[in-house]
């Protein structure tokens, strides 16, 4: 590599790496504030907020450096399948940090953003020119509609974790229940808000392996996984929505329907082969 | 009078038993068994390729996929999902009612359009070499070249295959980009080289001439312990040139690049080898897929109702102008 690709590398890792750093200053504020508007709490605030909004800017220039740096657009690795990812959680994090004054929320947010972040440091990789199999116009919106999905799914299940968590069954306070439910409606907006992108994923999936491969299905491990996950989802939405499923059950669904988004992004992609190897 | 009696009697339990069935099959808990079964055997089956061969084309899958369709119509025909809230709703609640409705006819329409295609879609696969015509629905195609274009890196870029038409019209059939003819896609699926050798010993004075595909092992002893194998060069001059290895086992022995018309002499084993010839072919699917303008629909409709589910069913209420501020329909 020449001497700008080594430059963008490397500023390309920093500014991920100042993502994190912001990441955790955003989680400590979280853990460590409270929720009075006025002196220790409102500086704590600021800067929880403040530590995410510049989570998100590092994300971007990290993302606009590595674009630059390889002359297309980074849709084609793990490594920045996880950047998009991070994009969009630290999104979600400046959403939830500046609409929820809730601790709980912001820490949840905080925390996925960081944890993901630092497992895609493993995975991390030298743009690469793209392969034949990925120069698509479809390209574009499977993965976006992949990693909006993704990112939201992954807000929801450390949001029902933090439910699990901190769910005390004998605890009736008024202001305790209150907070279970909005913890609980923000889980079910958020996997409703996920379901039509993973819709978009299998359907754009399909038409794309149709032109490439000549078949809209093959049961690829990629392809059978999302089918899972769209299923778990699609059970979720049911139950809760149409059977009622409220508090601890609903919550340990959206992990376990987690579980398998995860497997679906590393698990297929490290242990099992198939068609879509040329992504990792 | 008795008779008639018997046969009412009759026919009211051949109803309620139709409408029991008819509401076990739609009901919820039905589809989310089925959700979990299809789940479970699809986890099976992408475990190992041996596995996905055994499972995916079985016809216990096979039905269980039918049941969950079954389950959909069912349930679209005896519950209506949606439609009965689409009635007691306005705005943004209705158009989101309307949507749940619309989910489940699309997977329907692509369910019934899927197995359309699947049972009167025509594959062929052929392999063309460079030069060489083929048939595609009674027009003739010929493959003018096929080639790689690579990056700076010298990694491929794109696989490139240039074709006549009929007409001797130009076209390109590249990764993703099939050629269209009538109702059948092109598809380019591979390439790779073939080559004729002729292999000689001159002191003996035998000759033979075999063709071997690029990878290939040409065994040259009897018990196939030694033999030789070709490998293209990643880039250059490819096809022109081709690199030999002398193999034992898993080992190379020696390695050496021959060109188009020359001889080389495999170390002393008295074996004079010629490259004659090098073809370049490509693998190319021929796929016809009727119904296929009716999945698409299945997939516009899905794509558009799913979008449904972003309206917030609690702000879709409030937001309803038939309804006052306590949520009470007006």
């Amino acid at each position: 590599m020449n001497g700008f690709g080594t430059l963008f590398g490397q500023a390309e890792t920093i500014l991920f790496l100042a993502q994190l750093g912001f990441l955790f200053v955003s989680m400590m504020a979280s853990a460590f504030g409270d929720s009075r508007k006025t002196g220790r709490g409102r500086t704590i605030g600021v800067a929880k907020v403040a530590a995410a909004v510049l989570a998100l800017a590092t994300v971007l220039a990290s993302t606009a450096v590595r674009t630059a740096g390889a002359g297309r657009l980074p849709f084609a690795s793990m490594y920045e399948f996880g950047l998009l990812l991070c994009i969009v959680l630290d999104g979600l994090l400046v959403f939830v940090a500046l609409r929820y004054e809730e601790r709980a929320f912001s820490l949840s947010a905080s925390a996925a953003a960081f944890v993901l972040g630092s497992i895609m440091l493993f995975f991390f990789q030298k743009a690469r020119p793209l392969a034949p199999a990925l120069k698509s116009a479809w390209l574009g919106v499977h993965v976006a509609s992949a990693v909006i999905a993704y990112g939201c799914l992954a807000l929801s299940a450390a949001l029902a974790l933090a439910g699990l968590v901190s769910a005390r069954p004998k605890n009736t306070a008024k202001s305790e229940a209150d907070r279970t439910s909005q913890l609980e409606a923000l889980v079910n907006r958020l996997v409703a808000a996920a379901f039509p992108f993973l819709t978009f994923l299998i359907l754009t999936g399909a038409i794309w392996a149709e032109y490439a491969w000549g078949s809209f299905w093959r049961w690829d491990p990629k392809e059978t996984w999302a089918l899972v996950t769209w299923l778990a989802y699609l059970a979720y939405l049911h139950l809760t929505r149409s059977r009622g499923w409220k508090g601890r059950k609903a919550l340990a669904l959206a992990i376990a329907a987690f579980a398998i988004v995860l497997f679906t992004f590393f698990g297929v992609n490290l242990l099992l082969p198939g068609l879509h190897s040329y992504a990792y | 009078m008795g008779g008639s009696d018997g046969k009412s009697r009759q026919r009211f339990i051949f109803m309620s038993a139709f409408e029991s069935c008819l509401r076990a099959a739609s009901s919820m808990e039905a589809g989310l068994s089925l959700f979990a079964l299809v789940a479970c055997v699809a986890i099976a089956g992408s475990l190992s390729p041996a596995l996905s061969e055994v499972i995916y084309s079985s016809w216990p899958f096979e039905a269980l996929l039918v049941l969950l369709a079954a389950n959909t119509l069912a349930c679209a025909i005896a519950r209506r999902p949606g439609l009965d809230r689409a009635r007691k709703t306005a705005g943004k609640a209705r158009l989101r009612a309307l949507c749940v409705f619309a989910i489940h006819l699309s997977v329907l329409v692509i369910a019934a359009a899927g197995l359309w295609a699947s049972l009167a879609f025509t594959t062929q696969r052929i392999d063309v070499a460079e030069g060489e015509a083929f048939q595609v629905e009674g027009r003739s195609f010929k493959l003018d070249s096929i080639g790689a274009e690579r990056y700076t890196d010298g990694s491929v870029s794109e696989w490139l295959c240039r074709v006549s038409g009929p007409d001797n019209e130009k076209a390109e059939i590249r990764v993703n980009h099939p050629l269209r003819t009538g109702d059948t896609k092109i598809m380019q699926t591979g390439y790779g080289h073939r080559y004729s050798l002729i292999l000689a010993l001159p002191k003996e004075g035998v000759e033979r001439k075999v063709e071997i595909e690029e990878k290939a092992f040409l065994p040259l002893a009897k018990d196939g312990s030694i033999g030789i194998v070709l490998t293209r060069p990643e880039a250059g001059e490819e096809g022109r040139s081709v690199e030999l290895a002398l193999v034992s086992g898993d080992k190379a022995l020696f390695k050496a690049t021959i060109s188009e018309g020359s001889t080389f002499a495999l170390g002393d084993t008295g074996i004079d080898i010629t490259l004659a010839e090098s073809h370049a072919y490509g693998n190319f699917i021929l796929r016809r897929t009727p119904g296929i303008a009716f999945l698409w629909a299945g997939f516009a409709l899905l794509a558009v109702s799913a979008c449904g589910l972003l309206i917030d069913p609690a702000k879709a209420a409030k937001l309803g102008p038939s309804q006052n501020k306590e949520g009470k329909t007006t």
